[in-house]
Parts: structure tokens; sequence; C-alpha cells
């Protein structure tokens, strides 16, 4: 199936298509937003109100972007909603902070690695959009015109973005002696 | 020279140049050994969602919507409510009409001479309107009988008013069965209800023309 046609049958409210589509960029959206919030909870919710309002909304996709584009974004506006929605609860309630990070998760990153666990730790200390740009290259792979069309930025921004993001978290592994443990590994 | 590196490790920039630099500089060696270190964790750190998040936005995209309309339901039991607040109090008076006194009637006095029964409600929130007990009826005769029904009448009942063709008579609920039989036998005035209670009550008599 092609794209043009996964959207034509979306747009007919196709139920195979639309599993097809949640199979496909399920995983792609959970890390894209799990690594930016850092809550498993709130980033599965986030995925599913993504793939609910995109087969909602298919009719207003008008194929100027690649249809994983569309879903990135739809996703980052959710986030970002529930994130002020939150927010602004914990303002009503006195509290200015949002709520925290998680805790690494062994379960979640399947094994006892202390060094995904310093990473995990240094990556509460970078900001949200560095830590958007580090997921996007590093976690998912993708290089930097996917990106640069996820973001809607500059190839340029992306990579001053980026190297500012990995300084920044190889700064805060260093504190936490990430290096120190690869070489005595090695 | 860091961004160059932060590039080369991404498979972007000028690669002879980076490896040349590499080699000759340590500091740039260390550095891109870091990132590349950096990268290698990050890149096995992928995560999967939950297994049920088909089913879940499956279930949830074609779930079947009962919508409640809410606002026709509060529009209506607004209504409910006004009607039981207006129409109940009438029909509590209403059945006071139909059913004889009892024992436990609210009315602990009984009326005057001179007064109609149960001039006032039963004193159950509500007062102000002066209501009768015993309604008045009419009777309709036709214009050649209007002597003979006017001189029956004045036999037996009070002339209250009335004008050339209506008059409104108070009679004693006790003679009225004789007046009616009169009535009912000389001009074939029929179906008359006859209240069942003792008293006074009014009884129009309204002369047709010819």
């Amino acid at each position: 199936m092609d794209e043009e046609e996964i959207v034509e049958r979306l747009k007919k409210n196709d139920v195979y298509a639309q599993e097809y589509v949640i199979r496909k960029y399920k995983n792609f959206l959970f890390n894209s937003v799990f690594h930016v919030v850092q809550r498993s909870e709130v980033a599965q919710d986030v995925v599913e109100d993504t793939f609910i309002k995109c087969f909602k909304k298919i009719n207003q996709f008008d194929g100027r972007s690649s249809l994983s584009t569309w879903l990135y974004r739809i996703g980052m506006n959710t986030l970002k909603n529930v994130l002020e929605s939150e927010g602004a609860r914990s303002r009503l309630r006195g509290r200015l902070k949002w709520k925290k990070a998680e805790n690494y998760s062994e379960e979640q990153f399947k094994g006892n690695d202390n060094k995904k666990k310093i990473i995990w730790e240094g990556m509460k200390h970078i900001t949200a959009i560095e830590r958007e740009a580090i997921t996007l290259v590093d976690i998912q792979g993708l290089n930097y015109e996917e990106v640069s069309e996820l973001l809607a930025v500059p190839v340029g921004t992306v990579k001053s973005r980026l190297f500012r993001a990995r300084e920044h978290l190889r700064k805060e592994i260093l504190k936490r002696n990430f290096f120190e443990r690869e070489l005595s590994k090695e | 020279m860091k961004e160059k590196i932060s590039k080369y490790i991404d498979g972007e920039g000028n690669k002879e140049e980076i490896k040349k630099l590499l080699e000759k500089d340590k500091e740039a060696r260390e550095y891109y050994e870091q990132l590349s270190a950096m990268k290698a964790v990050l890149s096995d750190m992928k995560v999967n969602a939950l297994p049920s998040t088909e089913k879940n936005v499956l279930d949830k995209v074609h779930r079947k919507r009962f919508r409640v309309p809410y606002r026709a339901i509060s529009f209506a039991a607004i209504l409910l409510v006004l009607f039981l607040f207006l129409k109940v109090p009438a029909l509590k008076y209403n059945h006071y009409f139909e059913f004889p006194e009892t024992e436990n009637d609210m009315r602990t006095t009984a009326p005057g001479e001179d007064e109609l029964p149960y001039e006032t409600g039963p004193d159950k929130g509500f007062s102000g309107e002066s209501i009768l007990s015993y309604p008045g009826f009419e009777i309709m005769v036709e214009e050649n009988k209007k002597a003979d029904v006017v001189a029956l009448l004045a036999q037996y009942g009070k002339l209250e008013g009335g004008g050339e063709n209506i008059f409104t008579y108070t009679l004693n609920s006790e003679v009225l069965p004789v007046i009616l039989e009169k009535l009912e036998k000389l001009y074939k005035i029929s179906n008359i209800n006859i209240p069942e209670k003792e008293g006074a009550i009014t009884l129009t008599i309204t002369i047709a023309s010819p």
C-alpha cells in the first residue's frame, strides 16, 4: 500500500488501513513523545490521542507533507496541550513545576544498563527542544533532512540545535562518570 | 571543530578532513569517541508503545456513541417542575370538589347561615382566593316559559341579581331537587346533576330568545 492509497482508505474510515497506520507509526510516535516528556503513561495517551485525531481529521490532510510528518506534528501539539493543561492545573494547586520525569525503568529499556540509566538522567537536565533533536537523530536514526521536515525548520537549524543538545548532554553525562565507566569496561 | 565532529558522526561533512583531524588532534579524537559512545547508547534506547495501542485506538474510533440530550432533558425537567408547582395545588382543590367531606377534612368549623360553605380553601399552603365548594349551575329556559320559571324560583329562592334575560338565584340545596323535578316535568329540562352536598347554591336561569 502506498501512502496515497492509505490516505484514501483512511478517508473512507477503513479499519484495516487504520490498523496498518497504527502498527506502522506507533513506535515512532511513542519514542518521539516518550523521550521528550520522559513519562511513559503520558506518552501512551498522547500516541493514542494522536491516532484518534488523525483518523477524525484525515479529510484535512492535504498531502503537502508525508503522513508521518503530519502525525508527528499532531503528536507534538497534543503533548504540548497536555503539558500546558497539566501546568495550569499545577499552578492552580499552587505548584509551579510540572510533574517530574519518571525514574529509569529497567523494564522499559529491557535490562539493567548503567549507561542507559546515566543517559536517561542526563536527558532530564537538558531542554525539551534539545531532547527532541537527540531523540529524532540519535534514537530514531533520522537524517537531518527528515528532521528538518518534521520540525519545519531549516537543515542548518537542525544541525546547530543537535550540536548544542549533544554538547549539553555530553556535559551532563560527563558529570555522572559515563565515559569513565565506558573506558573501564573497554 | 566540535560541530564538525558532531556532523561527522552522523555521516555528514568533509569526511577526509575529519579523519585527518582525528589522527592528529588527541582532544578531537577524545571528543569524537565520547560522542560516538553516547550515540551508541542512545541508538539502543528505543522503546515500544503498548501492544494494546491498536485495540485502544480502534475501540475509541469505532465506538458507538449514544449522545444524551442533556439540554432537552434539563428543559423537560424544568417544565415538569413548573407543571407540578402550578397544577398540583389546583388538582388538590379539584379533589376537594369531587369527594364528599370526611371526618378528617381540614375544615373544623361549620359554615354560618349566610355563608357559602368552604369559602376559603383548605389550609394547605394556599389562601387568599375564595373558592366555592358548590359551583353554581345554569339552566336555559325558553322565552315563553320565562314567567312560570321565575315565579317558581321566587317561591323557593332569593333573586341575587341579573338582567333582562339572566336571573341568578340563591337556593337552598334541600329544595333544589323539588325545583328541578318541576322544571323537568313542566319544561322537559333534564340531565341536571344535583349536587350531593347541602347548603346554598347558585342557579342561573338564562332565557333563550324565541
